[in-house]
């Protein structure tokens, strides 16, 4: 199947503060791949999401419910933009919604909105909660983990794994403990914010590297850029960061991907120690550091696109090394009246082609 | 001889490590002593370059070139080969 002359790209995840969503990123790369050929159509969670007035980016905007309200309310939504815009692809780049959009591919599909997603067998393998199944079942060194959900399994834990442990929410946030009592604390933190189960890992000391990939679903690599951090904001994020080239990582990355043979894009986490690699998570969407495959030549989020529509990608050989981003803040003057467009009627359109809704 | 060429090593000594992104910064001599390793010097001739290029006495030059390689050794920059051979 050949492109449409001119695609509609829709995109999910706006926000880029300190902690940034994916979709400015991806949203760029696809733009500096198309061109003119492409319209974007921008799925924001907030109206005051950066992404939904930075100049040049989206065509269209749209509010979208959360994703906590529910699988039937955000696919509702969905096609009813589509309506109006016509999608032809949906990259979704939070990993809230990705659970609702990935069961709701075929509906979307039978509607002529394409994706290039892994399936649900694919995204419960690689949840928080079950990683440290992949070593028994792929041969995927990962460190050993447990989950607990009471608090009174904390005491029992010096049986399975030896302090100090990493602590991890089932969603976000990790701190190392070295004791029961540190455990306890973060267990009450996380189970706060992110509810239960909480998972307990083995803490593998090194260096950590990550990794940004597309799978073609059959065990294949489509491409990869390996990246170390150089900045982190408090959060942990990536503020600053380079290209590596590390034949063995990336060895051990295609042995990953060839294993799950995963489909679509993802972000694995990988720690370097004096014993060899460990797959610490893997985040199915492009991470928000995405552009610096587009600086490395390796057009990651377009390759996605083109998947999507169903043209056939050429393998990418792994990038070069020594690729640099650093990212800034930006006081960007925006217009009120686009504001109150995302505020009272949820959208904002900036189309200049015919058949244009706004 | 062995292989440096996953070290990126510019003019004004400035070393970047493509396998892991760490970056360094090299003195004048460090620069000189590493180049020669990228240009296929090989390491026991490394001093004798040194004093071909700085005006100073042979045996500070066989010292700093040894100090400095096992400096990059116990570093990981260069591998255990070089470090076999700068050793004997």
């Amino acid at each position: 199947m050949s492109a449409p002359k001119v695609i509609t790209v829709a995109v999910t995840g706006l926000n880029a503060t300190d902690s940034p969503a994916p979709g400015v990123p991806v949203i760029r790369a696809i733009r500096d791949a198309f061109g003119d050929r492409v319209r974007i159509v921008g799925l924001a969670y907030d109206t005051l999401d950066p992404g939904n007035f930075l100049p040049g980016l989206a065509d269209h905007v749209y509010i979208m419910p959360y994703p906590s309200q529910g699988s039937e309310v955000l696919i509702t939504r969905l096609l009813a933009i589509h309506d109006e815009v016509a999608i032809d692809v949906l990259i979704p780049t939070l990993d809230a919604e990705l659970p609702s959009i990935i069961k709701a591919v075929d509906r979307l599909h039978e509607a002529g909105i394409r994706t290039f997603l892994p399936d649900e067998d694919m995204l419960r393998l690689r949840d928080k909660v079950r990683l440290h199944e992949l070593d028994a079942k792929f041969g995927i060194r990962v460190p050993k983990g447990v989950v607990i959900s009471d608090p009174a399994d904390i005491a029992r834990l010096d049986q399975e794994l030896e302090f100090p442990v990493m602590v991890k929410g089932q969603f976000y946030e990790a701190y190392i403990a070295y004791s029961p009592m540190d455990v306890h604390a973060h267990f009450e933190k996380l189970r706060a914010k992110w509810g239960v189960p909480i998972i307990v890992q083995r803490y593998v000391p090194g260096e950590e590297y990550d990794v940004v990939l597309v799978g073609d679903g059959e065990g294949g690599l489509v491409g990869s850029v390996a990246m170390r951090k150089m900045q982190l904001t408090d959060k942990g994020k990536a503020w600053g960061g380079v290209t590596i080239s590390d034949a063995k990582l990336d060895q051990y990355v295609r042995h990953a991907v060839a294993a799950l043979k995963w489909r679509g894009p993802c972000e694995m986490e990988v720690m370097k120690s004096a014993s060899g690699y460990h797959l610490i998570e893997i985040n199915p969407r492009f991470p928000a550091w995405v552009y610096l495959s587009v600086g490395a030549r390796r057009n990651l989020p377009a390759a996605v696109v083109r998947l999507a529509l169903g043209e056939a990608v050429e393998a990418m050989p792994p990038a070069s090394p020594g690729v640099m981003f650093l990212r800034y803040a930006y006081d960007q003057i925006c217009d009120m009246e686009e504001y109150a467009a995302l505020t009272t009627v949820g959208q904002l359109h900036r189309d200049r082609s015919e058949g244009d809704p706004s | 001889m062995p292989t440096v060429d996953y070290l990126a090593l510019s003019d004004n000594g400035f070393l970047f490590d493509t396998r892991n992104g760490n970056t360094y910064n090299l003195s004048k001599t460090g620069t000189f002593i590493l180049r020669s390793l990228v240009e296929g010097v090989a390491p026991d001739a490394v001093a004798a370059r040194i004093v071909e290029h700085f005006d100073i006495e042979a045996a500070t030059a066989e010292q700093d070139a040894a100090q400095f390689l096992f400096r990059l050794k116990d570093m990981g920059l260069i591998g255990g080969d070089l470090g076999d051979e700068v050793n004997s």
